[in-house]
């Protein structure tokens, strides 16, 4: 498995790709809007980008999955409560994408935004348990994400504590979290 | 429990729908075409902003009166953008020279603000042509002690509450520098009041001058090198 976290020093944006060392598909999680650092990475591991997942609609900054979707023929997933006026295939909670060794599984984390996911990943290649998790807005660096943006933020931080942080603390100890955002964000 | 977040960013709803899809995404990369000073002038009479990235240093000594000044070197350009521009709004970038302005158009894409730029004009150009200038006078912090407390000289900071809350200058008003568009008349002052802007370094402290310019102050000083220079200097500092 290919894993690699794409920083934007300038916004604190962190998307990430991840990639198949036996099929050499890769998958883009969160891209922003420009696609040149996933298209070189992707060249330079001979993989080819298949499918780019949005977590959730971004509000810090501008997504780059259309562009990049046109750019290389990739599949583009949209979490299936986010509302878009495009065309997409939906990710269901609990869902899994599969890519050769690799596999990602969906969790539906709202509290950010109602729609956000999660993808928990784990190479089978090593074995069963899962590796780490890409929280995206859902979890920052010392800190949960605003739930006051997208809806009333006591509605929205009800909904974190009580649904998204349980599913977090389930996971096992070992899991390492990549979240969306490093500094100089929301 | 979210009574303590931080501003909620303007350009949030113009950003969120463009991701979605109700407000068109820019699919090629963009460019910012030159414009004469002519076309500029004519451009800034039927009401369009002039959005001048350069350094704080270089528009305080010169630049287009009403220009609003987020330095595209500086940190933090995409977001502090957002909060001085309307997502509707046309724009002129004021500029160094080519290569600045289409980094600055670059940058705007990543937030949704690029639609709006109809161009640019080197600065060069713009005095080259005669054109009218304005200035902001920059002091230092040890010229701003010596001048505090004389002339009725009033300070404003316009860091975060965070940053205020570790410690300011005594007697000081507070206004975050995002705030300023929408909560500018909660402060006790007048456009005639004599008002050093002060911030951690001397940029956002520019970006809330030309804010106050474009809308009347006449007595400003940007404050260069901020409040680390200040405490730096070891001048006295109220929490």
């Amino acid at each position: 498995m290919w894993f690699q976290q794409v920083i934007r020093e300038e916004t604190g944006c962190a998307a990430y790709l991840i990639g198949s060392s036996e099929t050499g598909e890769c998958l883009v999680f969160d891209p922003l809007w420009d696609m040149e650092p996933y298209l070189q990475l992707a060249a330079r591991k001979s993989g080819r980008i298949a499918h780019v997942v949005d977590s959730h609609s971004h509000a810090d900054h501008v997504s780059g999955a259309r562009r990049l979707v046109r750019s290389t023929g990739a599949r583009l997933h949209l979490p299936r409560r986010i509302e878009v006026t495009y065309e997409a295939s939906r990710l269901e909670d609990g869902e899994k994408l599969r890519l050769g060794e690799v596999e990602m599984e969906v969790l539906h984390m709202p509290g950010h935004r109602p729609e956000q996911i999660n993808l928990l990943i784990r190479d089978l290649s090593r074995g069963p348990e899962p590796w780490c998790l890409l929280t995206a807005d859902f979890l920052l660096v010392g800190d949960l994400a605003r739930p006051d943006l997208a809806q009333d933020g006591r509605v929205g931080a009800t909904v974190l504590f009580q649904e998204a942080i349980p599913r977090l603390r389930a996971l096992p100890d070992h899991v390492e979290v990549y979240p969306g955002h490093l500094a100089g964000s929301t | 429990m979210t009574a303590d977040q931080p501003p909620r960013p303007a350009n949030i709803q113009n950003i969120v729908a463009i991701n979605q899809g109700r407000r068109p995404l820019t699919m090629d990369e963009p460019s910012a075409g030159r414009r004469s000073p002519s076309e500029v002038l004519d451009l800034i009479r039927k009401g369009r902003r002039v959005l001048d990235t350069r350094s704080p240093e270089a528009f305080g000594a010169r630049h287009i009166p009403g220009a609003t000044n987020v330095q595209l070197d500086g940190s933090e350009f995409e977001q502090r953008v957002g909060w001085m521009l309307s997502p509707d709004e046309a724009v002129v970038l004021a500029v160094e020279a080519h290569e600045a302005a289409q980094r600055a158009v670059r940058k705007l894409a990543f937030v949704g603000l690029d639609q709006g730029v109809e161009g640019y004009v080197e600065m060069e150009d713009w005095e080259s042509a005669g054109l009218p200038t304005a200035s902001l006078s920059q002091i230092d912090v040890d010229q701003l002690r010596g001048r505090l407390g004389r002339d009725g000289l009033k300070v404003l900071d316009v860091r975060e509450a965070s940053e205020w809350n570790r410690g300011h200058i005594p007697g000081a008003l507070h206004l975050n520098f995002k705030h300023l568009p929408t909560r500018l008349g909660e402060l006790p002052l007048g456009r005639e009041d004599r008002l050093a802007v002060i911030c951690a370094s001397g940029m956002r402290s520019s970006t809330a001058c030309s804010f106050l310019l474009r809308n009347g102050y006449r007595n400003l000083l940007n404050v260069t090198g901020g409040m680390r220079a200040w405490q730096n200097a070891g001048h006295p500092l109220a929490v």
